[in-house]
């Protein structure tokens, strides 16, 4: 008889707080799959930018005359809104401003019977890294600007 | 009988405590769910909003770069007219591209049309780039002739500031996106400064 009351005595405390554990447990990562989603986004609004900001310094050193392209690596601070290139050339760079990102450029010389034919043309846009992290994440653009004459 | 009695007791149904306690985990059950749910919905919205803005930029951009590719002063042109070749007015910006490998040239205009943009090229139908989501966008064409060991050579481009915003819902405020860039019609200064 002690076993049949103890059957219809419905659910217990330690039950429902087992189910809610279990509830919960299951929950996280659907909880996550939907953030990786919103995060997904986020990032690729921000890839935009960036392949844009890329684009913008990669066409106007193309369409600069091959004479004044310079050859060498130009970090963030030598990229500035209306200066030049290097002080070998009068072509200003024209950038539209966005704090959150680091530009880089590398050009170099492709030789041959030494004469240089091209000049490789390397654009580097990184995102500015978060306090007390590594800024991973970036943006390459490379292109090929022949010596017509 | 006292036993019968007894079980007859235990199965005369919940108390009004256990009733109590049921809605009291079920309605927290809920509630949680519910949150969860709307938070959702709204992420999954914004997601959605986030991605048609990025979609009609994207395509306004890399049409607007194409056509600037293909910019050119046409086979009778001066190159005196280098100035001339972009227009811009608040609403317009046009200029001439190739059409066909003789090097004819036809107009391209891009046009504001309240929150939409279009663009047209020469008697070919119109083609709505943004539609409705445009908030702003200005465009402005600049141009330098270098002076000193550069002399008379030549630099134009076209400073661009778009914003777009999504489609206002109750309860829902997508974030605009917001791209400014300077583009340049690289074969029209490679023709300028042939």
């Amino acid at each position: 008889m002690k076993v049949l009351e103890k059957t219809d005595g419905g659910i217990s405390l330690v039950e429902i707080l087992i189910a809610l554990t279990l509830l919960t447990a299951l929950s996280i990562p659907v909880v996550t799959i939907f953030s990786a989603g919103t995060r997904g986004i986020q990032i690729t609004s921000e890839e935009f930018i960036a392949h844009t900001a890329a684009i913008e310094l990669l066409e106007q050193l193309m369409s600069a005359p091959f004479r004044f392209l310079p050859v060498g690596t130009f970090t963030d601070a030598q990229i500035k809104n209306g200066e030049p290139f290097d002080s070998s050339t009068p072509w200003k760079y024209r950038i539209s401003e966005n704090q959150n990102l680091i530009r880089e450029v590398k050009i170099s010389e492709l030789k041959r019977n030494g004469k240089t034919r091209f000049k490789k043309i390397e654009v580097k846009i990184r995102w500015v890294p978060k306090e007390g992290k590594e800024a991973i994440r970036s943006v390459t653009l490379k292109s090929l600007l022949a010596n017509e004459n | 009988m006292k036993i019968e009695q007894k079980k007859q007791e235990k199965n005369a149904g919940f108390t009004l405590v256990e009733v109590l306690v049921v809605i009291g985990i079920a309605s927290t059950i809920i509630g949680i769910l519910s949150a969860l749910l709307s938070h959702f919905y709204r992420g999954f919205a914004k997601g959605e909003e986030s991605g048609i803005l990025l979609q009609e930029s994207g395509m306004f951009l890399a049409t607007l770069r194409n056509d600037l590719i293909n910019a050119a002063l046409g086979k009778n042109s001066q190159k005196e007219q280098w100035s001339k070749v972009l227009q811009s007015t608040q609403d317009t910006l046009s200029f001439s591209v190739y059409c066909d490998t003789d090097g004819n040239v036809e107009p391209v205009i891009y046009l504001i049309d309240g929150k939409s943009v279009k663009r047209l090229q020469g008697s070919k139908k119109s083609k709505t780039l943004i539609n409705g989501n445009l908030k702003s966008l200005n465009w402005r064409v600049h141009s330098e002739e270098f002076k000193g060991p550069a002399l008379g050579t030549k630099q134009i481009w076209i400073d661009l500031d778009l914003t777009l915003a999504g489609k206002e819902k109750p309860g829902l405020k997508a974030k605009p996106l917001r791209i400014r860039t300077k583009m340049f019609p690289t074969r029209l200064i490679k023709q300028m400064n042939g």
